[in-house]
């Protein structure tokens, strides 16, 4: 099986560049999360990984990284950084699509960052020349 | 957009602070050695939750509690805290299947 490749969406980049300009320690933590993402991949099971995300139609195969993790949150009250990603189910390419802040906004950012993400996705796929999605 | 849209993990910014980068590792790695012990036992939080009689948020808050200065011991002393009835044999074949393979 050939390896698994990962693209990053430009608007995932700039997000990641602007962390680091202001919090250098969260983008650090976002980073090693997606280290450890690509590492394990579908056996990614500590918390810092979420699978599964019902809004997007890619359902089980969308996640997210969750950064800052439970130990550090309270030190952070204005930050709850999330990256969505999409992974084809033989994990034949991963794209990540969007990172964000969802402090302050709760659930709700998801409702449209999601939208944007399931997007991102049919631009890889085409502009990429990547598998497709079964059944998309 | 065009391909110059996408990126490689390579065109992220790297680590600020290499020490912090391993400290912030080596707790999602606890954490997730915790989580994988847990789903090797085949028990959900809501399973422990109910066994051990207390909300799944106090199981939950216990997986990610610190683990410092970690040694089979105190892992085992740790991991029965949490309710599982586990040896050392198991931990030690746990951990070796939670872990990644290496690289070549």
């Amino acid at each position: 099986m050939a390896p698994t490749t990962d693209h990053f969406s430009n608007q995932f980049k700039t997000a990641a560049e602007r962390v680091v300009e202001t919090k250098p320690d969260l983008w650090d933590g976002v980073r090693e999360t997606l280290v450890y993402l690509r590492q394990f991949r579908r056996q990614a099971v500590a918390p810092d990984v979420r699978w599964g995300i019902a809004q997007s139609k890619f359902g089980a195969d969308c996640g997210e990284v969750r950064w800052p993790d439970p130990e550090i949150q309270a030190r952070h009250p204005t930050d709850a950084w999330r990256g969505l990603f999409v992974a084809r189910p033989d994990d034949d390419w991963y794209v990540f699509t969007i990172l964000g802040n969802k402090a302050g906004v709760g659930n709700a950012w998801h409702s449209d960052a999601v939208v944007k993400s399931d997007e991102i996705v049919a631009v890889a796929v085409e502009q990429l020349g990547l598998q497709p999605f079964p059944n998309s | 957009m065009s391909t110059t849209d996408f990126h490689t993990f390579d065109e992220l910014p790297g680590s600020s602070d290499p020490a912090l980068s391993a400290t912030v590792r080596g707790r999602i790695l606890a954490r997730h050695l915790l989580a994988t012990l847990r789903a090797e036992s085949g028990k959900s939080l809501s399973d422990l939750a109910r066994v051990r009689q207390v909300t799944k948020a106090a199981i939950h808050q216990a997986e990610n509690r610190p683990l410092t200065k970690i040694s089979i011991g105190s892992l085992l002393d740790h991991l029965q805290a949490l309710g599982y009835d586990v040896d050392e044999e198991w931990i030690a074949q746990s951990l070796v299947q939670a872990l990644p393979a290496p690289a070549a």
